[in-house]
């Protein structure tokens, strides 16, 4: 299959660290652009979540030190070279640089300048610090999730507001890109994260503006269908125990510290605590009359042939004791399998997938969803993972090949060579000046502060991976 | 540039709704007589869903079921630079409206077909609705709290991320067109794919060491104390990833906790209901907007818990002109959210969803040059 890359040819340069813009140009790279991520010492570069989150797939860099005149000198020179210029570094940093996005558009009026922040500049948050899930608090998010009793809740990711503001970004330098296209014109772009999760729950706020209103919390219920839930069902090895009914979903995990060594190796003897885990669940949604009949059918419960509930008012009236039938049919089958049969009946319905289902989605696998990464020194234990693409692409093309994560600094001679014409020499010189760095990665661990769930011993052979007598060799 | 609009619903409108944003001019192409099933929820007081998804496009219809309907929407198409439609999988082809059809009209013509599994593979056919999609996609599985059940995400979060992937997908598929690069394309865009993207951490720390994010407690989460608290005026949430606990207790006036045995994450969290009282009683000692400034001095990433209504008065989002004014299909105003950046260009087109077929007369009449009298014999026959 050919390969689709639209924006060949475009060159970005980006001043990025965390999660939320690199996701954004990760974006470019995977449709072709050339991005190139600038790198210093002491950032998050090659850190470990920077490899598991796949943020500098498919990128080049280049190690400048900012802080020499002639860093900052070399940096204005691939400046002018560039499409785009992005950064996500407090206003303060970058006009210590000079980067900030007057003196950029000072060196090339045509040029396209973004910068993302938490509360986006200026304004009185300006200066706020911010991650991810403090924006979807802020934002909107948390206050409309969960049943109307329960304190707000929080979104189950730590970087969705950075993620949906890496799209955004990759949206409005598109858009500049197509202005100018047809204008010559640069763009100056402030993006703001805390906006983003606005804009996303955009149709709420309208809503509460027009009516003076603040929403009513609906848990997983829906204001015009029902029923509509999410419901228990059986875990992998048949219908749960009474024991696991009333268990909380995290009783059985253990910690990853408890479980591995400091290395972070595995042993067969780990295997055993998550076996028996039971957090297996059913969304459903019956979206009309008709398949509401479909699904009383399919249950066969003959408490439900009631005609109160043949329209959607005297169901929504009567959601609890619909919610039980549906609740003790689920309980006695795994999630795919109710799906399976909700849904040859024409009934919307899914399995609620966990991290350790995704990876082995049929329709993600068939859709070629995950490519491979070969990484030529090994990553806990493994040469070779498999990373989610952008989720997209023509129907007739293969999804993105993604090439490993470089080190800082490794892509100096190619990037000043192409970018600038610079001979081996002139690269060797700035060297010596200390304008360009290379930064030799530290090895990936898995440090203690990520510790935040629970762990799989079975994962490897869920996975069908080699185990890591294979993987060493 | 210029897009024809065959979406309904949310995510296909949600996409058009963002290249309108941007200036972009947008024709929707509605069904006669009915149109777009969610403007008939308009009825109901409160519900704006039509409106907010519809805005700044322009208006027509026409009945892709008759052959006059198809052979005028192929001259839309050839006047055009992207088709967006979020039908089945399959039913473009059975309207003869094919990509090979359209490209016919158009040889550069972009495609982006929004499905709620894409076009391939063995859920294709799959019935889904916002919760489904979001629960297949992920993120759910770890929303809520681990006592109870998985709650779903606010609104419609994964129809409208389906949309902005679509939305990026498109106006790169144009620059490749514009590049020289490619002749036309067939973007398939899966809701459930894009939005498992962007669960990708998650995914990925289970491919790389079986790592599972789970839901948390609701009493004590990992660092020792509830994330969301009750302040003074209504709902903080705390975030103070590289606090020491000494500082932390100190900041929140908890000093007779700072002695040694409360340092620990998991010591707080086995004593919470000692603690538990007296931190509760100091966080609502202050507003909610108080606290996030003074976190923020101390570089703790606090929020304020804000709903729909609070964010309208939200000093950030008015400093920053967040909001624009909407006109609403009963012909009030009220202020709805812009695009999340600053830069773009103006659009033109009124910040108001069309009335069914408003725009007849002006696109098929102006840009096609269909005259009066045939404007009136397709209005008769039903064709628009």
């Amino acid at each position: 299959m050919r390969r689709w890359r639209p924006l060949r040819g475009v060159r970005v340069l980006s001043f990025e660290a965390a999660f939320s813009l690199p996701a954004g140009t990760r974006v470019l790279a995977d449709l072709g652009a050339e991005v190139v991520r600038v790198g210093w010492p002491g950032g998050t570069y090659g850190t470990y979540i920077a490899v598991i989150d796949g943020i500098g797939l498919n990128k080049r860099t280049i190690g400048i030190d900012l802080r020499t005149e002639a860093g900052k000198a070399l940096a204005r020179r691939l400046v002018a070279q560039a499409d785009i210029v992005c950064n996500n570094f407090r206003p303060p940093v970058l006009r210590q640089y000079g980067l900030d996005a007057e003196a950029l558009r000072a060196i090339k009026p045509e040029l396209i300048v973004l910068q993302l922040s938490g509360y986006g500049s200026p304004g009185p948050w300006q200066d706020f610090p911010a991650y991810g899930p403090s924006v979807e608090a802020a934002g909107g998010m948390n206050a409309q999730m969960g049943e109307a009793g329960d304190p707000p809740m929080r979104v189950g990711s730590g970087v969705f507001a950075d993620q949906a503001a890496g799209r955004y970004a990759a949206l409005a330098l598109l858009d500049a890109l197509t202005w100018r296209r047809a204008s010559g014109e640069g763009r100056t772009i402030d993006l703001s994260m805390y906006e983003v999760i606005v804009h996303l729950v955009g149709d709420t706020v309208l809503a509460a503006a027009h009516t003076g209103e603040a929403p009513p919390r609906r848990g997983n219920r829906d204001a015009h269908h029902a029923p509509q839930a999410i419901y228990r069902c059986a875990g992998p090895g048949g219908p749960r125990s009474a024991a696991d009914s009333h268990g909380r979903a995290g009783d059985h995990h253990q910690s990853l510290a408890s479980q591995t060594t400091p290395g972070g190796q595995w042993s067969a003897a780990q295997g055993r605590a998550s076996q028996t885990t039971n957090d297996d669940w059913l969304a459903l949604s019956v979206q009309s009359d008709a398949q509401w009949r479909a699904l009383r059918t399919l249950l066969g419960d003959e408490t439900l042939a009631d005609p109160a509930l043949d329209r959607v008012a005297g169901r929504l009236a009567q959601h609890d004791r619909i919610d039980a039938a549906i609740a003790a049919w689920t309980a006695g089958l795994e999630k795919g399998e109710a799906a399976a049969r909700l849904q040859a009946a024409g009934v919307p319905a899914g399995p609620v997938q966990r991290p350790r289902d995704l990876p082995l989605d049929e329709q993600l696998l068939a859709r070629g969803a995950y490519q491979s990464v070969r990484r030529a020194t090994p990553l806990l234990g493994r040469h070779e993972h498999a990373h989610l693409t952008l989720g997209w692409g023509p129907v007739d093309a293969a999804r993105p090949p993604l090439e490993p994560e470089r080190p800082i600094g490794a892509d100096n001679r190619r990037i000043l060579r192409r970018w600038l014409g610079l001979s081996a020499a002139d690269v060797r010189k700035l060297e010596r000046d200390g304008a360009l760095l290379r930064v030799t990665p530290p090895e990936v661990t898995v440090p203690p502060n990520q510790i935040i769930g629970a762990v799989d011993p079975d994962f490897a052979r869920r996975l069908g991976l080699p185990d890591e007598v294979a993987a060493a060799r | 540039m210029r897009i024809l609009d065959l979406t309904h619903y949310v995510a296909g409108p949600f996409a058009t709704l963002l290249l309108a944003e941007l200036g972009h001019e947008v024709i929707k192409v509605e069904r006669p007589g009915t149109g777009d099933p969610l403007r008939s929820r308009r009825a109901e007081p409160g519900d704006v869903a039509f409106d907010y998804l519809n805005r700044r496009k322009r208006g027509v219809t026409l009945d892709l079921k008759r052959r006059r309907g198809r052979a005028l929407l192929k001259r839309l198409v050839a006047e055009s630079d992207a088709v967006v439609e979020n039908f089945r999988p399959g039913t473009m082809a059975r309207f003869g409206l094919s990509f090979r059809s359209l490209r016919r009209a158009k040889r550069e013509i972009v495609l982006t077909s929004i499905t709620n599994f894409g076009q391939t593979g063995p859920r294709r056919d799959w019935a889904a609705s916002e919760i489904v999609l979001q629960a297949t996609g992920g993120i759910v599985a770890a929303s809520g709290w681990a006592n109870g059940s998985p709650i779903k995400l606010a609104g419609n979060v994964a129809q409208h991320i389906g949309g902005l992937n679509a939305a990026i997908a498109t106006l790169a598929a144009v620059l490749g067109v514009q590049a020289g690069l490619e002749r036309g394309v067939w973007l398939d865009i899966s809701i459930h794919e894009a939005f498992a993207a962007h669960w990708a951490r998650h995914i990925s720390r289970y491919i790389h060491h079986g790592l599972e994010i789970v839901r948390e407690s609701p009493v004590a989460g990992k660092q020792g104390f509830p994330h969301t608290v009750q302040a003074k005026n209504g709902w903080l949430y705390l975030l103070a990833l590289r606090a020491e606990w000494e500082s932390f207790a100190h900041f929140l006036g908890l000093d007779e906790f700072i002695s040694h045995g409360w340092s620990d994450h998991e010591a707080r969290q086995a004593r919470w209901s000692e603690l538990g009282p007296a931190f509760q009683a100091a966080v609502a000692s202050r507003g909610r907007l108080e606290w996030f400034a003074a976190a923020a001095e101390r570089g703790y990433t606090f929020a304020p818990v804000d709903g729909p209504l609070d964010l309208l008065d939200s000093p950030q989002l008015l400093a920053r002109g967040a909001f624009a004014p909407a006109t609403l299909g009963d012909g009030s105003e009220a202020p709805c959210p812009r695009l999340p950046f600053t830069g773009v260009q103006a659009p033109a087109a009124e910040n108001r969803a069309p009335r069914l077929g408003e725009h007849n007369a002006e696109v098929f009449g102006g840009l096609l040059g269909l005259s009066a009298d045939e404007l009136a014999a397709l209005n008769a026959e039903g064709v628009i």
